[in-house]
Order: C-alpha cells, then sequence, then structure tokens
C-alpha cells in the first residue's frame, strides 16, 4: 500500500515538473509562441526567438490582474 | 525605456497565458505600442514562469542572461549584456522581413524568372511599405521597366500564363458541355492577343466544340 502510494506521489512530482520545466542564466532561451498577437509590425505575422537572434530581447511574462 | 533601447537593438515581448479576449481590451485600454503576445500558455511553462511579472533577458545568442521581477533590475540587465554582448543588428522584425522578401526577388531574377521577380519585387514594396527594402524593391522595379528586353520577356511570360490558364478552363468546360461558357473563354484570348499563336489554337477549339 505504501510502496503504491509513494510510486504515485513519485509519478506526480515528475509530471508537474515535467510541465514546468526551470530555465535560467546561461541556458538557452526556450522558443516562444502564442496564440495571438498584438503591434505587430506590416507583414509580419508572428514573432519566434529565432526571428530576433542577434539582437537583446526582454521577455516579460505579465498577466492583466 | 522601450524607446531608449530600440535604438541599440535592444526588443521587449510581452507574453500572457490569457486568451485574447483578456489580453485584447486590456492592450487596448493602456494604449500598449510593444509587442504582445496571448494565449501564450506553452512559453509560459517552458519557461517555468509561475509568478506576474517575470521578466528574462536574451542576448544576441539566444542565451538567458537574467531573470527577474523588476524592471530596474531588468534594466540593469539589458545595460550589461550592451556593454559585454553587444547587438549584432538593430533592426525592427518588419525591416527583416522586407529583407527576405527582396532577397527572395533578387533570386528570381538571378535566375532570369523575370515574371515571378517582378511580381515579387512589387509585392515587396507594396507589402513593406516604409521600410528600406521596399525603397530598394521600388527601384529595382523602375529599373526593369526601363529595360526593353526584359520587359519584353516578362510579357511574354504574362501572356503565356494567362492563355494557357484560359484554354484549359475552356477545354475542362467544353467537356462538361458548357459551350457558351468555353467559346467566352476562347473569345477572351482571340480578343486580347489576336496575333498570338494561343489565339490561333482557341480558334481551331473553338470550331470543333
Amino acid at each position: 500500500m505504501r510502496g503504491r502510494l509513494l510510486i504515485a506521489s513519485s509519478l506526480c512530482v515528475a509530471l508537474t515538473s515535467a510541465a514546468m520545466a526551470d530555465v535560467g542564466v546561461g541556458d538557452k532561451a526556450p522558443n516562444i509562441s502564442a496564440g495571438a498577437w498584438w503591434n505587430l509590425p506590416k507583414g509580419v505575422s508572428r514573432i519566434s526567438l529565432k526571428d530576433l537572434r542577434g539582437q537583446v530581447v526582454l521577455l516579460d511574462f505579465w498577466a492583466t490582474w | 525605456m522601450q524607446k531608449k533601447y530600440n535604438a541599440k537593438g535592444v526588443v521587449l515581448v510581452a507574453l500572457s497565458y490569457e486568451s485574447t479576449s483578456l489580453v485584447e481590451p486590456y492592450v487596448a485600454k493602456h494604449g500598449i505600442k510593444y509587442f504582445v503576445g496571448g494565449g501564450a500558455e506553452s512559453s509560459k511553462n517552458a519557461y517555468g514562469v509561475r509568478g506576474y511579472p517575470t521578466m528574462f533577458v536574451v542576448d544576441p545568442d539566444g542565451r538567458i542572461t537574467w531573470k527577474g521581477h523588476s524592471i530596474t533590475d531588468a534594466e540593469k540587465a539589458i545595460k550589461q549584456v550592451l556593454k559585454e554582448n553587444p547587438p549584432k543588428k538593430v533592426s525592427s522584425l518588419g525591416e527583416q522581413a522586407a529583407k527576405s522578401a527582396y532577397k527572395k526577388a533578387s533570386k528570381l531574377y538571378k535566375k532570369k524568372k523575370y515574371s515571378a521577380a517582378f511580381d515579387a519585387y512589387e509585392k515587396t514594396a507594396k507589402k513593406y511599405k516604409g521600410t528600406k527594402y521596399a525603397k530598394k524593391a521600388k527601384a529595382k522595379l523602375k529599373k526593369i521597366k526601363s529595360n526593353k528586353k526584359i520587359m519584353a520577356k516578362i510579357r511574354r511570360a504574362v501572356t503565356k500564363k494567362k492563355c494557357e490558364n484560359w484554354l484549359q478552363l475552356a477545354r475542362a468546360l467544353a467537356e462538361n458541355g458548357k459551350r457558351e461558357d468555353a467559346i467566352e473563354y476562347y473569345e477572351r484570348i482571340i480578343k486580347k492577343y489576336p496575333d498570338s499563336k494561343y489565339a490561333k489554337r482557341a480558334r481551331e477549339e473553338m470550331a470543333e466544340i
């Protein structure tokens, strides 16, 4: 019984940490994507970090609340 | 701060996991002019973001040099990167898009696909109006238009494309018993390009249906 509980809980931890990567200083910045974009320049439909290579990017994760 | 660093090759990208219904009114209400992405749930997860705001500074090589929550610290981190690993380009996304469109057109031109190149230059000039490469495309179009040989080649290519398309349509219509409609297309060719080989073909085929 305890063995099964241990397996279940470690599986939970493994799953959540897989969904939430931890990325820090020195790491390669993961690519970005969004369902919708605003204020893009004419002719540009989306942004990826590849497009911005060679520039300095300030990524700001925010929420309306 | 954004304007101050834009000219130095710094780009701000603001990402929210929230839906368009929340993000759009917010952007409008606050008159936000920088790049905003909504529905960015997978990015938020990829970066391990748990609270807001969480900011990252990414250097010109695509590496994270700073992570934090304070805009003051973000600015310090930006100044540091600008010093230690300055941007290789300052151009905006629009300029980059225009540049690659222009280069595609130039490739076609080099391959002597003049009609396709002409269309591609025209598209570039129109779609990216106001950019440096749109101006270059306009200048290139002017040059092409003054070249009689190339313009003749372009005209022939356009004629060929149009006529072959109309012949195909006419034949398909004729096959489906739509004689009147087929004739309309044959006559279009004859009217517009009366001395061409296509007009000859059109007359021949029209006589047989």
